[in-house]
């Protein structure tokens, strides 16, 4: 019976007999985030109930309907068409319409690829690829933004401390051995009278969250040996942080269960009131008034000491299913759980940091450190001594039934009954109009919102837009960053984040061993293009997934099987422009994807990127998808670095070199978007990195490195940092102005090094179309220009070393 | 239950590297650099039921390193006929996190009191103070304070004169 008794502190909320109006206020009241139409059909359940809902009941459904735990907006069905376009690809001539936007996009690459490497795809904790016979690999990357738009510090350790959760709660647990952090700030010179009201300034914000995710990673002892940090105005009034983990899992423990019968046991830390309203409050705008409820604080050595317990109970085989306590808290991970069996659970068992907590708050909290298990019962006081034994504390909070339904009691008083059935299908799908309208997206993205030029250069100015590039916040070394985080520690680490002669030099991927007793390995890479996003998101998503794709290609060693994940950070949800955006982005993805044989394994997204700026107008952060890519590497002992490896030897571009500046970082330092973006042609791509691959198979390719953000004048000297050489590029003609040869960001290309006796081998190999000799390399260290025999420009690798670290040293 | 507060500073001759960052900070926001100085220090809140003795030797065992750093102790409980301690002038910064808010230093001292035995109910919090003898400006600190220090969301800001 469900009570209302000051014992259980449960309140009656009266839906039963609520207008519309009522009912969205008690949806804004109560921090819900539910829509009109949600509470709508809460309240006709609870009709045929014959009753009004509990708090605690209103907020398990919130929770679970929640935008970052359903990813309703993804999944909603959309009527998508053009309004206007200017020269973007049309994908709709007459109103296109999806049922279910992920399923037929980026879930569509997954399934017609159909790849028998993927073990474990879009269903679990993380997504799972195959190793060898005996392990398999899992990778998740999630974001943690408005936490750390509020909280750098918390927010980012929260945000890496979950994602590495997940990673311990897929199937029954992987061991996580990698992290990876990409994360994209305000201008770090934004000027104070540029902050939204209450904003933290980029600059703390950037120090908070560099240090959150340093104190978390480390204490874990977990390498951090991948990622970026992207700056941009889009981002001044609402970061964003993406974290990952790599896991690996025996291939027997793939797949978790549960029965009834079992024991909901919760592992780890105790429950307090931070991170009450964690789920609903990301699905909400940054605006003011948010109370520090809302903040987690993360505890790494209560994490670490839960991950070794844990892998020793999985190894003992003494539990049956596993999830981590995330977004929602218990309310989420044994409602999932016990989705297909039913669940009951008595909250005053819960260890509690603190008394006072209303039963709902021990039920939604998003204390950190937390999993829940499903133990046989004949298991468990084997499991209670193994993690006594950790001094961390495990307590049965309740039993695994089979009635189907989810049943929270508090002293014995009922506060939660609701089908499962209902809680987790019974959201009323989102049905949304998308319109593409050129003219919007300019408006907002290029004319608001224009890059801040790092001192600037103009377009003929080919040594002032090296020096300038070199120095941008994109491009310049994160070593100040990179170097607080521990990419060694489990001992690993085969292609680090920095290489080369002075260990300073860039690499393109992460590579390194899971398994020591073994030389194959695994990379890990990403790709982002944030200024083309603000141009069509479209060939955004296409360049992301290409950049990654070719980040992984170029540290070589045999790639095998590759997959990738998306993280889609967006605006407001609610706004036709943008949802149009979403579709043009999902759709560049699943072209890729399908392109190049990658599969999506995960996947994430994150809305309501908004923020007010001090005029009170509201502002959407850019279109941004982030791809993480993970590949499986034949032999660690054949992959390459981007560092030169001799004198004298042959450096070719692979791909072709258009003249596709416009979208590009130079194209912003000259204020000069007259050129014209940049595309990937995908089925040619494809085709030129088999034969790139053929090429290192053979050892032609002495080292090698992707062009991306800078071009080509970037790339060779970002290779010549990595050695004691220097680099002479004498660019090939073209139907196109000499900075637009040097500058330009066309995708699909690489830079790379042959020694001269694999001349004809190697341009036999990739063809002489796809092959172009845009210099050589020299003992001397510097980096010079040539242009018809004359040294258009030459500097020391030194001096472009120094400018290229110095820019954000202090950060 | 008694209260006490420890006090964990770097000896006189070690090198305080948050104390010079804080500094940097002051110069930056237009303190002059002879008066930017700052001595950092880490502040532990515990309370239970401790005898001098115990509380002495948790500072000295659990909460400093003994090579580089050194405790004070106070406790505080008014003591009738004390002499209050001699101003040292500028002021003092503590920054404390709000009651609710995650304070996993302290939750690790609280389970670091019982491995040395001592049971009954205790509390541990952990705190950062900042003293800066020779600013004359409190305006200067609250705005240090709320820019570089603290957030506002989730710490307690207290500033006093020193």
């Amino acid at each position: 019976m469900l009570s209302t008794s000051e014992k259980a502190n449960a309140k009656v909320v009266p839906i039963l007999s609520a207008g519309d109006g009522e009912l969205e206020s008690i949806s804004k009241t109560g921090m819900l985030s539910l829509t009109l139409e949600e509470m709508k059909t809460i309240q006709a359940y609870f009709k045929a109930a014959g009753r009004d809902p509990l708090d605690a009941e209103l907020e398990t459904i919130a929770q679970t309907w929640s935008e970052h735990c359903f990813h309703k907006t993804f999944r909603g069905a959309y009527e998508y068409s053009e309004v206007a376009l200017d020269g973007e690809e049309a994908l709709a001539k007459t109103p296109r319409t999806y049922e279910n936007l992920l399923k037929e996009t980026v879930f569509r690459a997954t399934t017609e690829i159909n790849a028998p490497w993927c073990l474990s795809v879009f269903k679990d904790n993380a997504g799972v690829i195959a190793f060898d016979d005996e392990d398999a690999i899992c990778f998740k990357v999630e974001t943690h933004n408005h936490p750390s738009a509020l909280e750098p510090y918390g927010g980012a350790g929260t945000g890496l401390g979950g994602v590495i959760r997940d990673v311990l709660g897929c199937g029954l647990g992987g061991k996580p051995v990698m992290n990876t952090d990409v994360f994209c700030f305000g201008p770090l010179d934004t000027p104070a009278s540029a902050l939204p009201e209450g904003a933290l300034h980029p600059k703390r914000i950037a120090r908070g969250v560099v240090s959150g995710v340093r104190d978390y990673g480390n204490r874990m002892g977990i390498p951090t040996s991948n990622g970026a940090i992207y700056f941009d105005p889009g981002y001044v009034g609402n970061p964003l942080v993406f974290c990952g983990t790599v896991g690996v899992i025996p291939n027997s423990m793939i797949e978790k269960s549960v029965k009834p019968g079992d024991l909901v046991v919760a592992v780890g830390g105790r429950t307090g009131r931070d991170g009450v309203h964690g789920a609903t409050f990301s699905s909400a705008p940054l605006e003011k008034g948010i109370t520090s409820s809302v903040v987690q604080i993360g505890h790494a050595i209560m994490e670490k000491k839960t991950m070794d317990a844990l892998l020793q109970a999985r190894n003992k085989r003494l539990y049956r299913g596993v999830t981590d306590c995330g977004a929602g808290g218990f309310s989420s991970a044994i409602g999932e759980l016990g989705k297909d069996t039913g669940v009951r659970v008595d909250l005053e068992k819960a260890p509690l940091k603190y008394q006072g907590l209303a039963p709902w708050e021990i039920w939604v909290s998003e204390s950190q450190e937390r999993m829940v298990l499903a133990v046989p019962p004949e298991n468990w006081n084997t499991l209670r001594t193994l993690f006594a034994n950790e001094n961390v504390e495990a307590v049965a909070l309740g039993t695994f039934t089979d009635d189907k339904r989810l049943t929270v009691a508090y002293h014995g008083e009922v506060v939660v009954s609701l089908d499962m059935e209902f809680l987790h299908d019974g959201a009323p799908k989102l049905r949304l109009k998308a319109e593409w309208d050129t003219n919007i997206h300019r408006k907002r993205y290029r004319e608001e919102n224009l890059p801040v030029a790092a001192g600037g250069a103009t377009r003929d100015d080919i040594g002032g837009t090296l020096r300038a590039l070199l120095a941008h916040p994109v491009i310049a070394s994160k070593e100040s960053v990179v170097r607080q985080y521990d990419h060694e520690v489990q001992g690993g680490s085969i292609v680090k984040p920095f290489m080369g002669a002075e260990k300073d030099g860039p690499t393109d991927a992460a590579v390194f061993r899971p398994k020591l007793s073994t030389w194959r390995g695994v990379a890990v890479s990403n790709g982002m293009n944030i200024e083309l996003g603000k141009w069509d998101p479209y060939l955004m998503a296409k360049a992301a997934v290409d950049e990654a794709y070719r980040n992984l290609i170029a540290v070589g060693g045999g790639l095998k099987e590759a997959a990738i994940l998306d993280n889609f950070c967006w605006g407001d949800q609610k706004n036709a422009h943008d949802l149009a955006a979403l579709v043009r982005a999902s759709e560049g993805a699943k072209e890729a994807a399908l392109a190049y044989g990658l599969p999506f394994i995960s996947g994430k997204d994150s809305f309501h990127n908004t923020w007010r700026a001090p005029d009170g107008q509201l502002h959407s952060i850019p279109p941004t998808l982030l791809i993480s890519a993970i590949g499986v590497i034949d032999d660690v002992r054949q992959c390459l670095t981007s560092g030169l490896r001799g004198a004298e030897n042959l450096l070719y571009v692979v791909g072709e070199t258009r003249g596709e500046t416009r979208g590009s970082i130079a194209a912003a330092l000259w204020q000069d978007q007259s050129g014209k973006l940049p595309i990937v042609k995908l089925s040619e791509s494809r085709s030129l990195y088999r034969k790139l691959q053929a090429g290192m198979k053979h050892k032609f390719v002495l080292s090698c490195h992707d062009l991306s953000d800078g071009g080509l004048a970037v790339a060779a000297a970002e290779m010549a940092f990595g050695s004691a050489l220097g680099v002479e590029i004498e660019p090939p003609k073209k139907g196109f102005d000499l900075s637009s040869v040097l500058f330009n960001e066309t995708p699909g290309r690489f830079l790379v090094e042959v020694a001269p006796a694999n001349k004809e081998a190697f341009e036999q190999t990739i063809g002489l179309l796809f092959a172009e000799r845009v210099g050589k390399t020299v003992k001397k260290p510097s980096v010079a220009i040539r242009v018809d025999g004359n040294i258009l420009f030459e500097e020391t690798t030194r001096a472009l070393k120094d400018l290229w670290k110095r820019s954000l040293a202090g950060l | 239950m008694a209260t006490y507060i420890i006090e964990i500073h770097p000896k006189k001759a070690e090198f305080d590297p948050l104390g010079r960052q804080v500094k940097n900070a002051l110069i930056d926001a237009g303190e002059p650099a002879k008066s930017a100085s700052v001595e950092t220090s880490r502040l532990f809140r515990i309370g239970g039921n401790l005898t001098p003795e115990q509380i002495q030797n948790v500072a000295s065992t659990l909460l400093l390193d003994p090579v580089v750093e050194t405790a004070t102790v106070q406790d505080t409980a008014p003591v009738k006929g004390k002499k209050p301690a001699k101003a040292r002038g500028g002021f003092v910064l503590d920054i404390w996190p709000k009651p609710g808010v995650t304070d996993p230093v302290g939750e690790t001292v609280e389970k670091g009191l019982r491995d040395l035995g001592i049971s009954g109910e205790i509390s541990a919090a952990s705190a950062q103070r900042y003293f800066f003898p020779k600013v004359s400006s409190e305006s200067l600190i609250k705005n240090l304070a709320r820019r570089s220090l603290a957030n506002e969301l989730i710490h307690v800001i207290d500033i006093r004169k020193g």
